[in-house]
């Protein structure tokens, strides 16, 4: 390990102030016999062979902290090297008020950007999973479930918590609220009850078919308020398959909470039910 | 005077039982458990984790599927390995000559694995072409028409109308098993099918 002579080419303005080195002077060289004062290490110049070999220290570190602050210190050097510049800063120049060490600032940015990248890849996967598979909520549009939802008209919409878990096997039952996929605008959500299910004739109202057999794997959705509802009434028997969620509580407005009853109005009976 | 003494020695062994059970669990709870415990809560935690990327991946992004049965030869013979991507579904970007995999409409537990062969509003030709008459219809607004490869021997659209668009869960666009037929999917072999709208 041998230092570079030191040269008296470059004028002292340049030379950093209170320069430590960072390797051990040989027995050859006609320096300063006193560790204290140092040899000003030419800034750009790094020393090979000396990583780790700092012969004095004037502060007092922990071991971790002097290996954490020459690590920075040559990571940053040579990072500097590669981009041309000098090197601007030693791992134990003096403090001075107001000048914070760069290496410190940069792994503090470090550190901040490495844990937002792990919250994010935690967080964001598993709040998605659960609102698409456990439970999401809705508010609700539209007058065709008057009086159960949204009775209040345009003033106030009500809040409904969607329960995706309850129909992860596609099972419901007549007389629950359900909300689906639109067979007619697949961007559009609706949300109605169950009228029948697959097996069931129903006395329709207002289909081109007085009564209807619902096929196999289909439901027949209608909306409580008869007449102001696009229902199956229009588009006929319903696929299992666009079942989103069944909608459970009223969450919001807070005079309005409550469960949701499952319950047919006993005019809508399917006129022949299939039993298992 | 019986009694009472039964009943406070059967006390004092009661507390003497507590004292010893709880001290028991204490030790066992300081050295072990804690370890175990701590390395199952961490491995379930790691697995809701990975679990939820998963499903984002498949449910957002695509997947590997295999498709059986004969309805989609020439073009995917049965046991073929594919990939399906579902961001054309999200975005509604599905064209004429797709291949795509769906809910069945009859069964929403199993998917169907067919080409688009009409969109909303388009005429389609649904006699089969043995009859003398043909006959015509519209496929109806959020609705598609598909239609297998293997004419002869597919249960599709012909069969059981056009399926809401909202069944589509994904499409079908490259081929890795067998590796004889590697590569994107080829093109509607039964080209007659479609009618200009």
């Amino acid at each position: 390990m041998h230092c570079p002579e030191q040269t008296r080419s470059s004028p002292r303005s340049e030379r950093p102030k209170s320069a430590r080195f960072l390797c051990p002077p040989t027995r050859a060289t006609s320096g300063p016999k006193s560790w204290s004062e140092g040899s000003a290490v030419r800034p750009g110049c790094l020393l090979p062979g000396s990583v780790g070999q700092v012969v004095e220290v004037h502060k007092a570190l922990t071991q971790q902290d002097f290996k954490a602050r020459v690590c920075r210190f040559y990571f940053q050097g040579f990072g500097q090297i590669g981009r041309g510049h000098k090197i601007t800063s030693y791992p134990f120049s003096p403090r001075k008020s107001g000048r914070k060490d760069m290496a410190q600032s940069q792994g503090w940015v470090r550190r901040y950007f490495k844990a937002f990248c792990k919250g994010f890849f935690v967080a964001v996967p598993v709040a998605v999973t659960f609102l698409d598979r456990v439970a999401c909520v809705a508010r609700v549009e539209g007058a065709s479930m008057q009086p159960s939802l949204n009775p209040g008209g345009s003033q106030s919409s009500d809040v409904v918590l969607l329960n995706h878990w309850k129909v992860r096997n596609f099972e419901v039952q007549r007389g629950d609220i359900v909300s689906l996929v639109s067979p007619k605008n697949p961007e559009q959500k609706i949300i109605k009850r169950v009228i029948a299910l697959e097996g069931d004739i129903v006395k329709t109202m207002g289909h081109k078919n007085r009564y209807v057999k619902v096929p196999r794997g289909h439901i027949w959705v209608e909306g409580d308020h008869h007449g102001h509802s696009f229902d199956s009434n229009s588009f006929g028997p319903v696929s299992l398959g666009l079942l989103h969620a069944h909608a459970t509580h009223i969450l919001w407005p807070p005079e309005r909470w409550q469960k949701l009853e499952s319950l047919l109005p006993p005019e809508r009976l399917p006129v022949h039910r299939e039993e298992e | 005077m019986f009694f009472s003494g039964g009943l406070a020695t059967t006390l004092q062994t009661e507390c003497i039982l507590e004292q010893t059970y709880g001290q028991w669990w204490q030790t066992l709870h300081r050295t072990m458990l804690r370890g175990v415990l701590g390395k199952t809560f961490r491995l379930i935690g790691y697995t809701i984790q990975y679990g939820c990327i998963v499903h984002c991946t498949f449910e957002y992004v695509g997947g590997v599927v295999m498709c059986s049965g004969p309805s989609m030869e020439p073009t995917i013979q049965n046991s073929d390995i594919v990939f399906a991507e579902n961001l054309s579904r999200h975005f509604y970007g599905i064209q004429r000559g797709d291949v795509v995999i769906a809910k069945s409409p009859s069964d929403p537990k199993s998917n169907i694995c067919k080409r688009v062969i009409g969109l909303e509003g388009d005429k389609i030709l649904s006699s089969s072409s043995s009859d003398f008459f043909k006959s015509h219809s519209y496929v109806p607004m959020g609705h598609v028409w598909l239609e297998g490869d293997n004419l002869q021997n597919s249960t599709d659209s012909r069969y059981y109308g056009p399926i809401p668009y909202g069944l589509i869960r994904g499409r079908i666009f490259f081929k890795i098993w067998p590796l004889s037929d590697f590569g994107f999917l080829r093109d509607n072999p039964n080209g007659h099918r479609f009618s200009d709208d």
